[in-house]
Parts: C-alpha cells; sequence; structure tokens
C-alpha cells in the first residue's frame, strides 16, 4: 500500500480541522471585539457627564450613542426596578450598579447621573440628552426619528393595524396610500359600521426587504420586526406602484397575520386579502386543478358549505352557489368580494360573509 | 348660552386630547422578542430569537399550538394560542388570472411576544404534548477538531504499522 494517499487524506483532515477551528476562532474574536466596544461605549456615556459635571447648571447635550452590535436595550435606574424582569434579575445580581444592558451578556456599570422616571429603557440607536442640574446630571431619551406614526386613534377601538411601505420616497405619498385603503376598508359592511373598533398606524421608515414578480416575496421575520414598531394585531406591507412598473400582474397576498398588496390593484384587493386573514374566509371561485391538490374539506373553509348549504340556512339574501373554492362546494352569494370584486355585483361580502366578519370582530372587544 | 358652548367645545377638545395621550402611553413599547422558529412537517423549532422594544400583536384564538413564555422565576408571562402559517392566499390580478393558495410543509416563520433574556418557551401541540424550545446549541468545533486529529492519526499509525508489518 502506497503511503502518499494515506498523507493526502491526513493533510486533507488536517486542513479541513484547521479551517474548522479559525472559524470559530473568528467567532469569538467577533464576540471580543463586541465587548470592547461595549467598554468604549459606555466609557463615552462616562465621559460625556464627567464634561458636563464642570459646566453651569441648564447646559445640555443630545447625542447619539453608537453601541456594540449586540446590545439592544439599555436601561438606567435609580431604584429596584420592576419593569422587566431581565432588569429586575441584573439588579438583584448587581446591586451597585445603575445601568443595565440586554443581552445581560454585557457587563453593566456604574455612574453617576439623575432620571426624570426610573427605570430610563432605550433601545437602540441610542440617542440621549444630558441636561446640567445644580448637583447632577439629568438623563432622558432623546426624540429619535420616527418609527411609528399614528393615523386614526379611536376611544373603542380593539384592533390596531399597521401599514408598511416599500419603495415608497416619501411618506406623505404612503400616508395617502394608506387613507385610500382605509376610505375603501371602512366603506364596506361590516367594517363601515365598526370603524371605531380600529386604530390605524404607519411605520414610514421605507422598507426594502421584498422582491417583486409575480408576486410579493419577502423576509417575513424583517417584515415582522417592521411590523413590530407599530401597535399591530394585522399589519399590511404596500409596494409602490413606481416599484411595480410594467408588472401590472404582480399578485397580492396574505399569510399568517398580514398582507402584501399590489397597489396598482383595485383598492378592494386590501379589503379582499383582510378577510383572510382576519376571519379566515377563502376565495369563492374554484380551481380544482389547484386547490384540490392540498386536501381541503369544507370544515376548514368558513364561507363554503356542501349542499344542502346548512352553514347558512335561514340567513336572508344568502343562496347556494355552486364553486366555492372547489367545485364540489358552494357559496353562500352568487358574487361577492371574496370571488370577483372587479365587477359591480363583487363590492359586497354578502350576508353570511359579513355574519363571519362581525364574529370575528366582536372576538376583539 | 354661547359661552356655555364654547366650554363645552373646549371641554370635548381637552377630553379628546386627555384620551390620545392616555392612549399614546398605554400603548409605550414593551420589551418584545421576535422568535425565528422552523416548521417541518408539523415539528417546530426555533432558529433564533431577537429582543428590542416594540410591539406585539393581541391573540384572540383559543385553539391550535399553544405557546407560553415561562419567566426565570417560573411564572408564566404569556400564553397564546396560534396556528402555524402553512396557507398563503396568492391572490388573481386585473389580468383575470385566478388566486390559489400555497401550502407548505417546511418553511420558517416568526412570532412576536412579549420577554425578558432569561425567559423560557414552551410549546405545547394541538394533540397535547409539550416541548421546551431552546435556542441552537453552537456547534462544538473543538471537540470536532480533536476527534478528526486523533482518527486521522490513528488511521495513519494503522497505515503504517501495516506497511511496515508487509515490508519485514
Amino acid at each position: 500500500m502506497h503511503v502518499l494517499p494515506v498523507i493526502l487524506v491526513f493533510i486533507a483532515l488536517v486542513l479541513v480541522g484547521v479551517t474548522l477551528v479559525v472559524y470559530q476562532q473568528t467567532s469569538d474574536v467577533q464576540v471580543a471585539v463586541n465587548l470592547v466596544e461595549h467598554e468604549r461605549f459606555v466609557k463615552s456615556i462616562a465621559a460625556t457627564l464627567d464634561r458636563l459635571e464642570n459646566k453651569n447648571p441648564g447646559a445640555e447635550e443630545t447625542l447619539t450613542f453608537r453601541a456594540s452590535e449586540g446590545v439592544q436595550t439599555i436601561c438606567f435606574t435609580k431604584e429596584e426596578s420592576v419593569a422587566f424582569p431581565w432588569l429586575s434579575l441584573q439588579q438583584q445580581l448587581h446591586s451597585e450598579k445603575n445601568v443595565f444592558f440586554q443581552p445581560s451578556d454585557y457587563s453593566a456599570a456604574s455612574l453617576s447621573f439623575s432620571l426624570d422616571e426610573s427605570p430610563l429603557c432605550i433601545s437602540s440607536p441610542f440617542s440621549l440628552s444630558f441636561t446640567r442640574k445644580r448637583n447632577s446630571t439629568l438623563i432622558r431619551g432623546a426624540s429619535l426619528p420616527h418609527t411609528c406614526e399614528a393615523l386614526s386613534l379611536n376611544e373603542d377601538a380593539t384592533i390596531d393595524l399597521a401599514f408598511i411601505g416599500q419603495g415608497y420616497n416619501n411618506e406623505n405619498v404612503l400616508a395617502s396610500d394608506v387613507h385610500a385603503y382605509l376610505s375603501t376598508l371602512f366603506s364596506i359592511d361590516p367594517f363601515s359600521s365598526h370603524e371605531e373598533k380600529f386604530n390605524v398606524y404607519m411605520n414610514p421608515t421605507p422598507f426594502e426587504d421584498c422582491s417583486v414578480g409575480s408576486y410579493i416575496q419577502c423576509d417575513s421575520t424583517q417584515l415582522k420586526k417592521a411590523a413590530a414598531s407599530c401597535p399591530h394585531d394585522y399589519f399590511f406591507l404596500l409596494v409602490d406602484r413606481s416599484l411595480l412598473g410594467s408588472l401590472t400582474g404582480t399578485r397580492s397576498s396574505a399569510v399568517d397575520n398580514y398582507a402584501k398588496i399590489d397597489t396598482s390593484d383595485n383598492t378592494l384587493v386590501l379589503v379582499h386579502e383582510f378577510a383572510h386573514v382576519f376571519a379566515d374566509l377563502y376565495d369563492e371561485y374554484e380551481d380544482d386543478s389547484y386547490y384540490a391538490a392540498f386536501g381541503l374539506t369544507v370544515d376548514n373553509i368558513p364561507n363554503c358549505a356542501e349542499l344542502p348549504c346548512d352553514k347558512w340556512s335561514g340567513v336572508l339574501g344568502t343562496s347556494c352557489s355552486k364553486d366555492c373554492t372547489l367545485s364540489s362546494l358552494y357559496r353562500s352569494t352568487d358574487n361577492s368580494l371574496m370571488r370577483n370584486y372587479y365587477i359591480p355585483s363583487g363590492k359586497t361580502f354578502g350576508p353570511w360573509n359579513e355574519q363571519l366578519l362581525e364574529e370575528q370582530l366582536g372576538e376583539h372587544s | 348660552m354661547e359661552r356655555a358652548v364654547i366650554g363645552r367645545t373646549a371641554g370635548r377638545t381637552l377630553m379628546r386630547w386627555i384620551f390620545i395621550a392616555l392612549l399614546l402611553v398605554a400603548a409605550s413599547p414593551t420589551t418584545i422578542s421576535l422568535l425565528d422558529l422552523h416548521y417541518d412537517h408539523g415539528d417546530i423549532s426555533l432558529e433564533d430569537k431577537e429582543s428590542f422594544l416594540g410591539y406585539y400583536p393581541e391573540r384572540t384564538q383559543q385553539e391550535g399550538h399553544k405557546l407560553s413564555v415561562v419567566a426565570s422565576s417560573g411564572e408564566i408571562v404569556y400564553t397564546f394560542y396560534f396556528t402555524p402559517p402553512t396557507t398563503t392566499f396568492i391572490d388573481g390580478n386585473i389580468n383575470g388570472d385566478l388566486g390559489g393558495i400555497i401550502v407548505r410543509d417546511d418553511f420558517n416563520f416568526s412570532l412576536l411576544v412579549p420577554a425578558g433574556s432569561e425567559d423560557q418557551l414552551i410549546l405545547t401541540y394541538p394533540e397535547g404534548h409539550s416541548t421546551s424550545l431552546k435556542n441552537p446549541q453552537k456547534f462544538p468545533w473543538m471537540i470536532l477538531l480533536a476527534v478528526i486529529i486523533i482518527a486521522a492519526g490513528i488511521f495513519v499509525v494503522f497505515l503504517l504499522r501495516n506497511e511496515r508489518t508487509k515490508r519485514s
């Protein structure tokens, strides 16, 4: 047997091993860099406090600090707090400290300052305002670029809707599109008589993580992160017409608690998509070749029924029309918003679907 | 009379502002976690967890998969039901194309939940069995390297001895 192949195998194995170790060591270096950056971050806050100590009362400075990549939240405290479990735990572990970080891998610090409210917790990027008082320096959170705008707040609201825009260069255009969709949504029963149940918010920061083709594909994690900037039970991503260009066939879609909307389509598309996520209504056209493959049953589809349409028997204005997602199922009206909203008879949900939506509205009370 | 009307209007305006202020205070962001989950033919695992200040949705669902956020003290901080988003509705368009659905059984999805860094996540499947969702552990690179080198060393020694035996 030749020794050469054995040596080559050995060298290959060693090379693989060395590569793995280098990779692991690089990760460790990144952790070390993060910790050094963290120390620098704490030192910059301490230096600002020191500098202001020598200034006259009333002196103010607003500074934005860049922390290590991993630091998500900083909390300044002056007494034990029960605001967050992680903070409370950190305070118990380090009772002599008054500045804490999340994640807790980043060590707490002790600085000299005063607060209006304790704890003062700020998320990254950290924008802080320092005001020199007679005996101490007051720290407050400074206003950041706004990440959520309230467009409509109602006293009796129980449902929060949020809008995110992709491809909008101007937040006024996004706001204008949102208002157009809202006026359509709140002109359709049953939403028209429940407008007071909704708060509406908009995240004006342009979103850029979706690709637009025959339909809109997004990084759902990034999308949910963007939605988390605003109170939301359901949210919508509006893709600006300019991004769609000559693409007039981009399909809107709905999944989970959100919908992605092609703004070049009829504004009723948002109402249709909302019905999918809000009340789990299915499409009322038939495409056996498509739907049959997924093993759907009538139990999964609240707005379709088998003969003799017992689900909505006794509901005024209903019928039993063939084809509803599957050719074996029946819908409650000849046409509706869940079937074809491009033609005049498809501008309403119909009595049975309205009842299903009403029930869902009642769930949010 | 006119003064009374002005007074009532001012009162209503003041009440409105107080309401909006209260609403904004009540709607302050809290520490939340964005859970990156993987769904594989019914099994759910945690891929990543990121915490930041923000908002999570109110959930009204009363059945399905149950997720509980449990504090380090053992107290259940938050419980809710959800359905993994296996179905995406892809709708028709102005060209007259019909819509359809996409049903997936292997995909990633995310959930927003209230959180602290020490929280534990307990997932209960609709069938009743529970599991703790844990962050994926770092791969033990050093152990792997040691095993590879030892194995390679043994292999080389074995071959060399074999070679020597043949020669002698």
